[in-house]
């Protein structure tokens, strides 16, 4: 079932750390909750979850008001940070523990565990406890206890942050293999724009505890709406444009842009400028000198300044050891009109 | 979702059964009981001394006061208290910081017997230090009688002495702890900038346990302000604050006056209570993940010159039971000296009444304490009710009243017609609560503290898979905290099988306990007999502590603190 949230506020004490935040999370998606440490996502996903109560606010699964739920009725499973797993209970007797908890039948429990244990590949590892097992593994578990129940929504609370980097990538398309085939609604959170680009169906970017913008992994990259998205999935060169409304130009340089611009903030993506050759021609062309060239195996990281804004410097990539970008070389950029990102 | 996903999700759904009671209604009933049983054990007897020491012929007032105030006797005997608890006080903290200063910091051999028996004082009664005391040093003791000498040890200097040991290893402890965690880098610092071990000493090793003796000093000098067994058995016709409510109550039947006194009494406490408190919130942790632990180098000359000292004073808290063992197993101290079993027959008063009355309440307060600082702790700690606030106040309240004056409270609450609980009076129930809330400060903060370190994720995780308050306490929280709360136990059973003071007051015949009865064994002069009854205490702590340090080796739980 599809997640409504609407008008969600909660504060602690005098800081805020939900203000105002609605937001969809469709039947079936996996939605990230992407921020910096401190934005609200955890809090979010906890109020979500009833173990924070909101100050005001609704949360809709399907047509069921669950705001007054208490946690332990709304039937979601949830994967903690931490290792969460019970340290006295073998990985079978974690998974078991939400069948019990519901008065399943020692058969039908035996059967869900068993199966649950398969899903995640650890059936060999039923009787050890926690402690006897590695890092992965034991996320491996939680996940299953989490949905050894038949949650209506799976939540993730940055599950993977405590994982080295290997584990990390294994369990990342280990997680959204199970959620794609098992169909279930799922929330993670994470602060790791990586993860939720390899991951989401759909992104929704927090900022200071409001959503900063929602949307697929694409949407969110080719079009930010603000330049905190921008700058915060992906790198992006932002620039200060004069007159944005009635004649955009940067420095000497009038602009041509896609679509009339608003704000005075404008965003390329570094990918997006490209180096000309003599005689080509771009929307934007732009004369510059190269001031320092990082090479990074495949590719090079140039650093130039405009001649008609020197005091915006600009980074752009060379794919491959870009052989003669050397510091204090000349040469001419080119922008087409559509790369140009308007930026609240 | 498939159509057979769905049909499981719905089963999954299916919620239980209607709870009969809500997380939030046990929560709500919990607190409540916690926060009545405090009040009728704790509050009441408090507010009924401060009450009583109010209460004149003429009506409320401060009568009582001033009149105990204009008596020249009672700053005789306020200076006579401050005076040898001072020294007490500076002597225990003194010769502990060196001993504990030895076992961590050095290589004496022989440390886990070197650190057992300054133990001892914890395992009898506070009253058995004079009791060997006046063995060893009194009229009738083995130096006048068997070595020549022509000692005087009543009075002031036997007091001091009793105290000094008695408070020893609650100091050793604290002082223990303080020099346990030590930085290396700081120390080869010092070092590679040229400081003598002296000036390090100085400069590094006293700075960082400063807080550490600062809590020693608080502790040792409010238990001498307030102990009185040692005081009435070793003091001869030196009286003190304590010894003087013994007198006014049970001498005199004065219940205003000794009130007043009690109230009196509970002034150093509380101020070296908050004192301690203050200091302690001061003290930030010396200790990162970076540290390197101090390990301890060869010095041939400091673990000779620490092991002289540590045997030195080992010697001492041995001869103090050695000498009360001996006496229970000779025919008359110290006139025949043939070996008898005959006082531990125990033909007189009660026979082995009180000491069975003693372990049944022991093993009652383990269980009940165990029970209610428990549950105090989950209110406090994990359940949001309004009573939180308060019950997390009166939990710690009771760690700075004296047990003497906890006790006549209990006398002054209980045994009054006009409360509907009157008939507790006189029974050994009333003496277990009493037990438990004098204990409660410490214990709460045991059972907090480790509930503290089991992760809020374990609560949450098992909220979130459809687990109650209860069944996440039976099926998480106690496996985890169970020998800790075992612990406990211990720490409740030594202190009711030891504690003289606080019951010294509730004590009829039929509710005899055996601390009680080794002091009146001492008072009329059955010196072997009253040596008997300790030897059996001190046996039966013992006993205790072997068998349960043997349930959790075997359980493998190795390192839960055991003597606190």
């Amino acid at each position: 079932m599809d997640i409504r949230v609407t008008g969600l506020t909660k504060n602690f004490g005098s800081t805020t750390a939900l203000s105002d935040v609605s937001l969809d999370v469709p039947e079936g998606s996996l939605t990230c909750f992407l921020g910096p440490s401190g934005c609200g996502k955890t809090t979010l996903l906890r109020v979500i979850a009833g173990l924070e109560e909101a100050d005001a606010g609704q949360i809709l699964l399907g047509d069921a008001d669950l705001s007054r739920t208490p946690a332990r009725d709304r039937n979601f499973g949830v994967v903690f940070q931490s290792y969460s797993l019970f340290p006295n209970l073998t990985a079978a007797q974690n998974v078991a523990y939400g069948l019990e908890c519901r008065r399943w039948s020692k058969p039908d429990t035996r059967r869900r565990v068993a199966e649950m244990l398969d899903l995640v590949h650890l059936d060999d590892q039923r009787d050890k406890l926690p402690a006897q097992m590695s890092g992965g593994q034991q996320q491996r578990i939680a996940i299953a206890r989490a949905l050894a129940p038949h949650p209506s929504l799976l939540l993730l609370d940055e599950p993977l942050s405590a994982l080295d980097a290997k584990v990390r990538e294994e369990l990342r398309q280990e997680i959204r293999a199970i959620q794609q085939r098992l169909g279930i609604t799922t929330i993670m959170v994470t602060h790791d724009q990586n993860e939720a680009l390899e991951m989401a169906d759909q992104i929704v970017v927090l900022n200071g505890g409001k959503v900063e913008q929602a949307g697929s992994a694409r949407a969110l990259y080719d079009r930010p709406r603000t330049r905190f998205v921008a700058e915060f999935i992906g790198s992006i060169n932002t620039f200060t444009v004069q007159d944005p409304q009635t004649d955009p130009h940067l420095g000497t340089v009038r602009l041509r842009t896609s679509q009339p611009l608003e704000s005075s903030t404008l965003g390329v993506r570094p990918e997006a400028i490209k180096v000309l050759d003599d005689g080509q021609e771009a929307d934007n062309v732009f004369a510059a000198t190269i001031e320092k060239a990082t090479f990074l195996g495949n590719m090079t990281v140039l650093h130039a300044r405009l001649e008609a804004a020197p005091d915006q410097p600009v980074v752009f990539e060379a794919h491959g050891p870009a052989d003669g970008l050397e510091p204090g070389r000349k040469l001419r950029l080119g922008i087409a009109a559509g790369d140009l990102k308007d930026l609240a | 979702m498939s159509g057979a996903a769905r049909t499981a999700a719905r089963r999954g759904e299916r919620r239980s059964l209607p709870a009969l009671t809500s997380d939030r209604g046990i929560a709500l009933l919990l607190s409540a009981i916690m926060a009545g049983l405090m009040l009728v054990f704790l509050v009441m007897p408090v507010a009924a001394i401060l009450l009583r020491s109010l209460d004149t012929q003429a009506g409320p007032g401060l009568g009582n006061f001033t009149a105990t105030f204009a008596d020249p006797r009672f700053w005789d005997l306020l200076v006579n208290s401050l005076t040898v608890s001072l020294l007490s006080s500076t002597l225990a903290v003194g010769l502990a910081y060196l001993y504990a200063y030895a076992l961590q910091r050095s290589n004496v051999p022989l440390k886990p017997l070197l650190r057992i028996v300054v133990m001892m004082p914890l395992f009898a009664p506070s009253l058995v230090q004079a009791q060997g005391l006046l063995l060893l040093l009194g009229r009738n003791g083995a130096f006048n009688r068997f070595l020549g000498f022509d000692l005087d040890i009543y009075g002031f200097w036997g007091v001091a002495l009793a105290n000094t040991l008695y408070t020893f290893p609650y100091a050793f402890l604290i002082l223990s702890a303080a020099l346990a965690v030590a930085d290396a880098r700081v120390y080869e610092s010092a070092t590679m900038l040229g400081a003598r071990p002296g000036r390090i000493f100085r400069t590094v090793t006293l700075p960082a346990t400063r807080y550490g003796i600062a809590a020693a000093v608080f502790v040792t000098f409010s238990l001498s302000v307030t102990d009185f067994g040692n005081a009435i058995v070793i003091g001869g016709n030196f009286s003190v604050l304590a010894t003087e409510i013994y007198n006014k109550v049970i001498g005199q039947g004065q219940f205003a006056l000794g009130a007043v006194i009690g109230v009196v009494l509970l002034a150093p406490a509380i101020v070296s209570k908050l004192l301690e408190k203050r200091i302690s919130s001061r003290q930030q942790a010396q200790m990162t993940d970076k540290s390197v632990p101090l390990t301890t180098r060869a010095n041939r000359m400091r673990d000779l010159v620490l092991s002289g000292y540590c045997y030195a004073v080992m010697i001492v808290f041995l001869a103090i039971p050695g000498i009360v063992a001996t006496a229970s197993f000779v025919k008359l101290w110290p006139y025949n000296m043939a070996f008898s079993l005959k006082h531990y027959a125990f033909d007189v008063q009660n026979g082995t009444e009180p000491l069975w009355n003693s372990v049944y309440v022991a093993l009652a307060t383990a269980g009940l304490g165990v029970t209610i600082a428990t549950v105090s702790a989950i209110v406090v700690q994990k359940f949001r009710t309004p009573l939180s606030g308060p019950l997390s106040f009166l939990a710690i309240l009771p760690s700075s009243i004296p047990g003497m004056v906890l006790g006549l409270g209990y006398v002054l609450a209980f045994n009054n017609p006009a409360n509907p609980l009157n008939m507790m009076y006189g029974t050994l129930a009333l003496i277990i609560f009493l037990y438990v809330y004098y204990n409660h400060a410490q214990a709460f903060l045991i059972a907090s503290t480790s509930l503290k370190q089991i992760s809020s994720s374990f609560d949450e995780a098992s909220t979130m898979l459809g687990g109650g308050v209860v069944r996440t306490f039976f099926k998480v929280t106690l496996p985890l905290l169970w020998p800790t709360l075992l612990g406990v136990g211990v720490f409740f059973f030594m202190r009711a099988m030891v504690s003289l003071s606080a019951v010294i007051f509730l004590i009829t015949p039929e509710t005899q306990v055996a601390a009680v009865s080794v002091l009146q064994l001492a008072d009329r002069g059955a010196v072997n007999q009253a040596a008997a009854f300790s030897m059996c205490i001190m046996a039966i702590v013992i006993a205790c502590l072997l068998i349960v340090r043997l349930v959790l080796w075997l359980a493998g739980a190795k390192s839960v603190t055991l003597i606190r």
